[in-house]
């Protein structure tokens, strides 16, 4: 027993915005090979992709499990690349 | 980002379950990845604190400098840790809730937990930034104390590193993060 804290409504405006909803689910937040560094293109729309890891942040207030990916993206707030 | 997204589709109703309990102390879990970065080889801390049985503050991050060494990789972390579980300690003693004992960190690094007692390897630790050895002014102090713990039951290993999913999956399980009951 206890209570239950979560973001289902905010988790779901994000899949929306992003057009993910319907989109197929993984069973891990990040994958275990290490990111490819230089030789990609810079992803297009950097505002867009501020805008969801922006977004993301507040959701790691009830998901410690994604805590670490959101963190992983952040890093590459600068120069997104079209692997992240 | 788009395998966040998509993770996320498979766990919308997951949330953090908070259960009661009549255990009031903290106690802490830090670890660190040794020069996970490829580009830099800058190591990434995570720490997770604890109230009762509770997950209540946790955070990754990329450590600011490098390492020599898994055991100061380890060290840092140690020390954010460490700054994290004072400042709630302070804050619970304005609650008035007094705990008996000072709070435990979890450290699964044995050089490290020596480190905190006493400075040893000196030779491989003597560049070791001055303000990292407020973890053992703390420990003197007797405000935190710090165990060692297997690498294996380390719950902050998850904020550390990218992990396989049977492991993620047990992690997220200890983390109290569930699906709802289902009705």
């Amino acid at each position: 027993m206890g209570l239950m804290l979560r973001q289902h409504k905010y988790t779901l405006d994000i899949l929306t915005r992003t057009s993910m909803l319907s989109c197929k689910p993984v069973d891990t937040r990040i994958s275990t090979s290490k990111a490819t560094i230089l030789p990609n293109p810079l992803f297009s729309n950097a505002t867009r992709f501020h805008q969801i890891v922006g977004a993301l942040q507040y959701l790691t207030f009830t998901r410690p499990d994604i805590c670490f990916a959101v963190n992983k993206v952040c890093q590459f707030m600068h120069a997104p690349i079209d692997s992240h | 980002m788009k395998c966040i997204l998509r993770y996320l589709r498979g766990t919308t109703s997951h949330g953090l379950h908070i259960t009661r309990s009549s255990f009031f102390a903290l106690h802490g879990f830090t670890d660190a990845d040794w020069a996970g970065c490829v580009e830099d080889r800058k190591s990434t801390s995570g720490y997770l604190v604890f109230f009762g049985q509770t997950p209540i503050s946790w955070k990754s991050g990329k450590q600011r400098t490098v390492s020599r060494s898994s055991t100061e990789a380890k060290y840092k972390a140690l020390a954010d840790g460490t700054a994290e579980v004072i400042w709630l300690q302070y804050l619970l003693t304005d609650l008035q809730i007094l705990s008996a004992s000072a709070p435990i960190i979890w450290c699964d690094n044995l050089g490290a937990t020596y480190l905190s007692a006493n400075l040893v390897f000196h030779a491989r630790t003597k560049h070791v930034e001055v303000d990292y050895h407020f973890v053992r002014d703390r420990v003197a102090k007797k405000e935190i104390q710090i165990r060692f713990i297997s690498s294996r039951d380390q719950l902050a290993d998850v904020f550390t590193k990218p992990l396989p999913t049977s492991s993620f999956t047990a992690f997220r399980f200890k983390l109290w993060v569930d699906p709802p009951p289902s009705a």
